[in-house]
């Protein structure tokens, strides 16, 4: 009698032990989005996403996508030594020095247009990668100062060097005030 | 159903006899047991030697330069209030609370402003609980630089609050807690969490006056008590009035037996003297057991009330407050003195130095300048903390101030890291040997979480509680693969806290992707037009049909009718045209600036 109270209650404690495993390797363990997300994605959530093509590749998901096929990982000035160091961790690799080659580590600065003096060519509005530059032909143009990745790349192409870099004071991360205007 | 009764069955019948068990002899207030928690070696005999020196006087003289950053606590940056050039008097505001999630900032002593500027040293580089993305940003603070005078005076215009705040019984709570504000008091154990925002914290019971300093090491809160007991009991006093606790406990470790009997005996004063305040009653006093971290606010709070706050509660939810005996002290001397917070009692110690020691230091005094004072012995200064060696952090540069926050200034030699904290030595690969998550005071799988972080799989991480890890180092302390745990968690809880609350770069991010996607289509729609047009040419062509009918013909069919001549006066009237509506522009142009002008 004991013997087969025995067995039964055995039985059901392999059975509980078998679903938690499974419960817990499902369910907490493993995750649920990550195990959909690429490895370009998850590299690419580690860049800073300026966009601004100082490592030679298009923006930031062309260079996630040259690190998954084995690019260096020391290529982008705006992230600096921590986007480095994650990098290195994700990928298990070594870390490395910035590649001072594509450019310095320098604070977070965004665009600011001196509104006077622009003649409205719409030339910067087509060189910024995320849209933050309004206006419309022969009309001014104006920063949208919480969207601006502080990229640089508006600043060339204008043709009548309207355009300022300054630094901005972050406080917290939703309100950037610009500082020194 | 069934974790219903489970949790019932565990409430009500195992946790009373565990606990009747598990009942160290504690004194007046019984104690509750703590998951975890490692025993370090303690360290804290050296700097306890002498009494406490005081900041200005003849064996610690004033620093030359005093730097203030203006960001030393939670919350928004308080505004200068000062310029450059200005002369200042001690206890002078120098930067004003930026609203009420702030602090302010006033003169440590008297002297010129001599700077307001960016400050590139590294002040604040350990990631605050729970905003610890903003330091890993922007590591730069803006700080005020004071260059003093020596002689340390007080504006002898100030109005004498001490006679305003004597009998601080008859005032009411919010004058009182008002003066809190106005003397820039924040959390002294290190959070720096605005004092006066805690204490405008309502339905509080239990009052929890934090003494236990688990750390190796740190002193200062030791020293506090033994010296200067009846200003700390009497600042609990205060924030037990304008809080309104029924009870006010005072959590001490058990070994620090001289600082027990400071407390005591200025308990016993107060009851002696007995101030009669109405519906209050006398503190009492709480031995905890002298493991490390029985000193974090969440373990003191489940120690001494067994209240544990759910994940994501502030204690203040459950009807409890913790503030430390240094901020007690710092409480008592705004009130009755009229002294902000001008200096601190900081624990200078670690075997790089011949005399270790407590001081009570002004704020924004340079590191440099107290490591001279106790004989630091640069060669054998391997790293500087600030902090204990769990919970602090290392800084490069030796011009760091003392911020409010500091309580501890570690110069380590090689002996100490060895024996506190093995992070200079390259770690080896986790071998699951699970001797962390017995030490897990929050009862969390530190092996897991490393995993986790390691591979950034932030969803996992925040379902495995990585958000509620109180960043001790227990666990660290006793990987055998020496293992820095800490630092990988930190980063981790950075990441989570930038991706989900700042959303900076998945906005660029998402504008980007939406800015490619457009270019995308506009090549699709050019392309789509070309052929379009290039289709129903051919189609004409197909019918045979007359050329003019044809639209893209048809658009060049004004030059194919006209001749030579035509054309060319066509295009002198437009040119003529234009000239003058330029010219009309202009004198308006010109016209509009005179009117200006």
């Amino acid at each position: 009698m004991i013997n087969i109270l025995g067995a039964v209650l055995l039985t059901i404690a392999l059975l509980l032990g078998f679903l938690w495993c499974m419960v817990r390797l499902q369910g907490v363990i493993v995750g649920r989005n990550t195990l959909t997300e690429t490895a370009v994605e998850r590299i690419n959530k580690v860049l800073p996403q300026t966009q601004c093509g100082q490592c030679g590749f298009a923006g930031c998901l062309p260079y996630a996508q040259a690190i998954a096929e084995g690019e260096n990982i020391n290529r982008c000035p705006p992230g600096g030594k921590q986007t480095i160091r994650r990098l290195a961790r994700l990928l298990d690799l070594p870390e490395k020095p910035l590649d001072v080659s594509h450019g310095w580590h320098l604070p977070k600065r965004v665009a600011v247009i001196r509104e006077q003096e622009c003649i409205g060519c719409t030339k910067c509005i087509q060189a910024c990668p995320v849209d933050a530059i309004v206006g419309a032909p022969k009309l001014m143009h104006t920063v949208i100062t919480a969207d601006c990745t502080g990229c640089d790349l508006c600043v060339d192409p204008c043709p009548v060097d309207c355009i300022d870099m300054l630094p901005v004071a972050v406080q917290g991360l939703s309100t950037i005030r610009v500082v020194n205007t | 159903m069934s974790r219903i009764k489970r949790s019932f069955f565990i409430k009500k019948v195992i946790k009373p006899i565990l606990f009747r068990l598990a009942r160290k002899p504690g004194w007046l207030s019984p104690i509750h047991v703590l998951p975890g928690g490692i025993v370090p070696a303690p360290n804290k005999q050296v700097s306890l030697q002498h009494k406490i020196v005081g900041m200005p006087s003849t064996q610690l003289p004033l620093p030359s330069e005093l730097i203030l950053p203006l960001k030393q606590h939670q919350g928004d940056d308080a505004v200068p209030v000062v310029r450059p050039g200005q002369y200042v008097y001690k206890r002078q505001l120098i930067a004003a609370a930026n609203g009420q999630r702030s602090v302010n900032l006033h003169a440590p002593t008297s002297g010129f402003i001599s700077a307001i500027d960016y400050q590139l040293a590294a002040v604040n580089t350990k990631p605050q609980p729970g905003r610890p993305w903003q330091q890993t940003i922007d590591p730069r603070q803006t700080a005020i630089v004071l260059k003093t005078d020596g002689k340390d005076l007080i504006d002898p215009d100030l109005p004498l609050k001490p006679l305003l705040f004597t009998h601080w019984q008859q005032r009411t709570t919010d004058q009182l807690r008002q003066a809190v504000f106005d003397a820039g008091i924040c959390g002294l154990g290190g959070a720096g969490f605005p004092t006066a925002i805690k204490l405008g914290a309502c339905a509080i019971k239990t009052l929890i006056i934090n003494g236990a300093e688990c750390e190796p090491y740190i002193s200062a809160d030791e020293a506090l008590m033994r010296e200067h007991a009846v200003e700390i009991i009497e600042g609990a006093r205060i924030i037990q009035t304008i809080v309104g606790a029924q009870v006010c406990v005072i959590g001490i470790e058990e070994d620090k037996l001289e600082a027990i009997e400071a407390i005591q005996s200025a308990i016993a004063g107060l009851e002696a003297a007995n101030h009669p305040v109405s519906g209050l009653s006398v503190i009492k006093l709480a031995l905890v057991p002298a493991i490390y971290p029985s000193g974090g606010e969440q373990q003191l709070i489940r120690i001494i009330t067994g209240i544990q706050p759910m994940s994501g509660q502030r204690p203040s939810d459950v009807g409890v407050l913790c503030h430390s005996v240094a901020t007690a002290r710092a409480v008592f001397k705004a009130i009755t003195d009229g002294e902000p917070l001008i200096s601190r009692v900081t624990t200078v110690t670690g075997s790089a130095l011949r005399n270790p020691v407590n001081v009570e230091v002004l704020i924004g005094t340079p590191v440099s300048h107290l490591l001279q004072f106790a004989g630091c012995d640069s060669a054998a200064l391997e790293r500087l903390l600030v902090g204990g060696p769990l919970m602090g952090y290392a800084v490069d540069d030796l011009e760091t101030p003392v911020l409010k926050t500091s309580n501890c200034l570690l110069a380590a030699s090689q002996q100490d890291i060895q024996s506190v904290d093995a992070s200079s030595v390259p770690h080896r690969d986790c071998i699951r040997c699970d001797f962390c998550a017995p030490v897990c005071p929050v009862k969390l799988q530190p092996q897991t979480l490393y995993f986790l972080s390691r591979h950034q799989r932030h969803d996992s991480a925040v379902q495995n509680g990585i958000l509620d890890c109180i960043e001790c180092g227990a666990c660290a302390a006793v990987c055998p693969s020496h293992i820095p745990l800490v630092a990988y968690y930190r980063d981790e809880k950075a990441l989570i806290h930038h991706e989900a609350d700042s959303g900076e770069s998945s906005t660029w991010r998402a504008l980007f992707e939406k800015h490619q996607q457009r270019q995308a289509d506009n090549v699709v729609a050019v392309q789509q037009r070309k052929l379009e047009k290039l289709q129903h040419k051919l189609d004409s062509i197909a019918e045979g049909d007359n050329p003019a009918k044809d639209p893209l013909v048809e658009s060049g069919s004004p030059t194919s009718h006209k001749s030579a001549e035509q054309i060319k006066r066509e295009i002198e009237a437009a040119v003529a045209r234009t000239r003058a509506r330029k010219a009309e522009l202009l004198s308006k142009a010109d016209a509009n600036k005179d009117g200006g002008q």
